[in-house]
């Protein structure tokens, strides 16, 4: 049986979920919900700026090596998209509507313990009132654990929901620097491959990303 | 500066890079100008797309050797890097050697914004060459930089057959 906890405030949902499972006995699917949130950062630390909305974290426990964790961004970003109608995917975290506004991005903090990762919280935010918590709950469970079983299959639901493929797109590095090209696909290891006008293809991952921005 | 070539020279290395790779990336997108401002402004935007083929053909033959001297002081075996002279390289080899290039261009050029970059005028000319200065806009008051960009680099420019290839950069 999965727990459901809701709080009116707290400083961050991220916290209060990883500090859930790091007390040890957050079951898979368990969701952490909260109506104020006093420091609402994205995985960039940008701060999410509309305080209304929904906010939720689901807590996974997929069996996942370390260098997984790019495809967790994948399964985050898509489960969000799911959660609502008409909402799309911006690898790797934001949620777009179909004028292309930001209504909505995703997190994920990955928990480490003995070389795997031991959890998974996927964080969503919403800037919707329609949001589907429960379903955003089922999918993130079930994309996560596609991670493992048929990583091509969970490639193939992010694509179908993705504004991101066939965009022109300027991605700022950390710490420096810059790639531009054309968004084209996802890779198995989680990598975005951006193709240039001469067909060169290079590799983003997800901790060399700052913003990836269209132009 | 760039060794002497001849035009037969030019044709027949432009000819085998571009025939089987690139399609539209030749032609006017990289030789038939002879504005140097603008062949330097289209190969920043080549560097900034990773345009690796452009680049490549916009590179003087002693620039390409400088760019395979360094490939080879990082692993590039010489057989390689004759098939690149030749222009019979594979699509992979290509890729990867033309990918480095452009990266190491790219962070070569990376302390400064190139959409924001300013090429020119001429600082210098000489027979079959042009010096252009690359100026990068500054964030300070005009009172101090005296309403003049930062300079970021200099472009070597040498003509080539009748076109404006790329020979050197010098930061």
């Amino acid at each position: 049986m999965t727990e459901r906890q809701h709080y009116r405030v707290a400083v961050s949902l991220e916290a209060v979920a990883a500090a859930w499972v790091r007390q040890g006995n957050a079951k898979a699917g368990s969701m952490v919900q909260l109506s104020n949130e006093v420091v609402p950062r994205l995985r960039d630390a940008s701060v999410w700026e509309p305080r209304t909305g929904v906010r939720a974290a689901v807590i996974a426990r997929p069996v996942l090596r370390v260098e997984q964790e790019p495809l967790c961004w994948v399964a985050a970003v898509t489960a969000g998209a799911l959660a609502c109608d008409g909402v799309s995917t911006w690898w790797p975290d934001r949620l777009l509507a179909e004028d292309g506004a930001d209504v909505g991005a995703v997190n994920v903090v990955t928990i480490v313990s003995h070389g795997r990762l031991d959890a998974v919280v996927v964080a969503g935010r919403w800037d919707l009132a329609e949001t589907d918590v429960e379903r955003f709950a089922a999918e993130a469970i079930r994309l996560l654990d596609l991670v493992v079983e048929d990583p091509h299959a969970l490639l193939a639901t992010h694509a179908a929901h993705t504004a991101l493929f066939g965009a022109r797109v300027r991605a700022t590095l950390v710490p420096r620097g810059e790639l531009r090209g054309v968004a084209s696909a996802i890779e198995t290891a989680g990598s975005l491959l951006l193709t240039s006008p001469t067909g060169l293809i290079q590799r983003l991952t997800v901790d060399q990303l700052r913003t990836i921005t269209p132009m | 500066m760039a060794a002497p070539v001849t035009e037969s020279d030019t044709g027949s290395d432009t000819g085998s890079n571009t025939g089987s790779h690139t399609g539209s990336n030749t032609g006017s997108d990289t030789g038939s100008n002879t504005d140097p401002c603008r062949i330097v402004r289209r190969f920043l935007e080549a560097v900034l797309w990773a345009e690796h083929i452009t680049v490549w053909e916009m590179l003087t033959p002693s620039a390409r050797e400088v760019a395979l001297a360094a490939a080879a002081r990082r692993g590039l075996d010489a057989v390689a890097a004759e098939r690149a002279r030749q222009g019979t390289w594979t699509n992979a080899e290509r890729d990867r050697l033309l990918g480095a290039l452009v990266v190491g261009l790219g962070v070569d050029l990376g302390g400064a914004d190139l959409d924001h970059v300013t090429v020119g005028p001429a600082i210098g000319q000489a027979d079959g060459a042009v010096v252009l200065q690359l100026a990068a806009l500054s964030t300070l008051p005009k009172t101090i930089t005296l309403g003049q960009g930062w300079p970021v680099g200099r472009v070597v420019l040498v003509s080539v057959g009748g076109s404006w290839l790329v020979d050197r950069i010098v930061r």
